[in-house]
């Protein structure tokens, strides 16, 4: 689905790289978070994958079909919701399973011809989501798609993304600093950190889903208590708060 | 009262307070210099059931039309180009601002020179008068271009004409519209002094021959007659184009 054996990543003019020697991969139905300090490299991994920047050394084989959620919405203002969706579609207009993505996200069909400016916050996200899941891609890539929302709005996005995710079980990469959203949507967590960043540790969640805050509470308290020094990036990359705050 | 009719009223209200403006003043003066609103509006029905009027209205209008089209292809694609390109747009920032500055009457007179008496010449002249003000004006939009949004087009794979046309040229379209409303404005300006130097027809011809005459009346008419179709353009063509691009804005 998605194998990437990254050499370096380097800026244009830098001398240290921002990443190095990182080995990711995703299965084909496989959820897995990735999660490290804020500013550590996780928006440009990315950025690489979804094939945006090919200025990397190392080698990548990502499925072309590709879904994206990004922090913000990132809706063309000037198209409706329904050419919205119609704009990543192969044969650019809605079919019947983008306008059933639309009604599962809680989209009424009124919905369907107002411009992004004429909806709240909440709906752009679930229209964005729907965009993500319309070409029925084979891998997902979310980056800190829920940041800066209100926990319950968050939440109600979160499932709708694993109800859809299971429908279709795509891959799936999604970016995160907060550990507690991981261990509450994983499979498998990949943890990043120093500088340049690379992979700190590999973790996976055998909980059942649905799963309770108790359940991810837990699960956190045996992962910090194998490894204290985790969300430090082990060689620090960003102060350790940023990270464990919720 | 709607917003709108209210200011249909005061538009209809300023445009006949001219006119009476111009009435009160042509009475006042009575002189052959000033034609009264009268004298102008027997002459444009004179001149309109002759056929002469229209004959010269189409001609500068195709004029317009052609040398509007040709800035604006060849503006709007050098403007993507060089706000794209700042290595390109550094190269010819020079050219640009010589662009900008040579007076119309020098392109008019260089081009007849070059390119003889002739309809080329004319819209050649007038278009190269108004491509560097395109080029600058869509050079601005397409440096404010939101990178994020191309790379949703590319992100998701979508194909380059269809990405051209619903992501990127949609933000360029307001500086499009701005382009095109000062433009058409100065060209049908520029295409009257082409005719009155070099063309035996249009307007600008027809006013030369007036003018010849002391004929104001004529003048006006012609004037009038042609501001009456720049506006007309405007209301029913650049107004509803500018609802349906931007219409997402309000």
């Amino acid at each position: 689905m998605m194998h990437l054996q990254l050499a370096r990543k380097t800026w244009p003019g830098a001398d240290s790289a921002v990443l190095a020697d990182i080995e990711l991969h995703v299965a084909a139905g496989e959820f897995v978070c990735l999660v490290g300090p804020s500013g550590c490299g996780k928006s440009t991994l990315l950025a690489l994958i979804a094939g945006l920047d090919a200025e990397f050394s190392g080698t990548l084989r990502a499925s072309a079909d590709l879904g994206l959620l990004f922090q913000t919405p990132r809706l063309m203002p000037w198209l409706t919701v329904r050419e919205n969706l119609a704009l990543v579609l192969p044969q650019g207009r809605c079919d019947a399973h983008a306008l059933e993505l639309l009604a599962a996200m809680g989209l009424d069909a009124a919905t369907l011809d107002r411009y992004p400016g004429q909806l709240s916050g909440g709906q752009q996200r679930r229209v964005a989501l729907a965009r993500a899941f319309a070409a029925r891609p084979r891998l997902l890539l979310l980056d800190e798609p829920f940041v800066s929302l209100d926990a319950p709005v968050a939440q109600r996005l979160r499932e709708l993304l694993l109800a859809q995710w299971q429908a279709e079980r795509p891959g799936v990469l999604f970016v995160t600093h907060d550990l507690d959203e991981a261990l509450t949507l994983a499979d498998r967590i990949v943890f990043l950190g120093g500088a340049p960043a690379q992979v700190v540790l590999e973790w996976r969640c055998g909980v059942l889903r649905p799963r309770s805050p108790a359940a991810v509470a837990g699960q956190r308290a045996v992962l910090l208590g194998a490894h204290p020094d985790l969300l430090a990036g082990r060689r620090g990359c960003g102060p350790a708060q940023e990270s464990a705050d919720g | 009262m709607s917003i709108a009719r209210s200011e249909r009223r005061l538009r209809a209200l300023s445009f006949l307070l001219l006119l009476l403006g111009w009435w009160l003043l042509a009475a006042v003066l009575q002189s052959p210099e000033l034609s009264s609103p009268a004298a102008v509006a027997a002459r444009l029905w004179e001149h309109a059931l002759s056929g002469e009027l229209w004959r010269h209205l189409g001609a500068t209008l195709a004029r317009v039309v052609a040398s509007f089209v040709l800035a604006m292809a060849v503006g709007t694609a050098l403007g993507i180009l060089l706000g794209r390109s700042r290595r390109l747009d550094v190269f010819c920032d020079g050219w640009l601002v010589l662009g900008l500055n040579i007076p119309a009457l020098v392109t008019i007179i260089l081009c007849y020179v070059w390119f003889g008496l002739n309809d080329v010449a004319a819209v050649l002249a007038v278009a190269l008068n108004k491509i560097p003000t395109v080029v600058v004006t869509v050079r601005e939009g397409a440096r404010a271009v939101d990178r994020e949004l191309l790379d949703v087009a590319r992100a998701f794979r979508v194909p380059r004409l269809r990405a051209f046309r619903q992501v990127y040229l949609p933000q360029l379209y307001p500086y499009l519209l701005a382009a095109a409303r000062s433009g058409l404005a100065l060209i049908w300006k520029i295409v009257l002094v082409v005719e009155l130097l070099g063309r035996s027809n249009g307007v600008g011809f027809r006013l030369n021959v007036f003018f010849q005459f002391f004929d104001i009346a004529g003048i006006l008419a012609y004037t009038l007659a042609f501001a009456a179709v720049v506006l007309a353009i405007e209301a029913w063509l650049m107004r509803p184009l500018e609802r349906r691009l931007l219409g997402w804005r309000s």
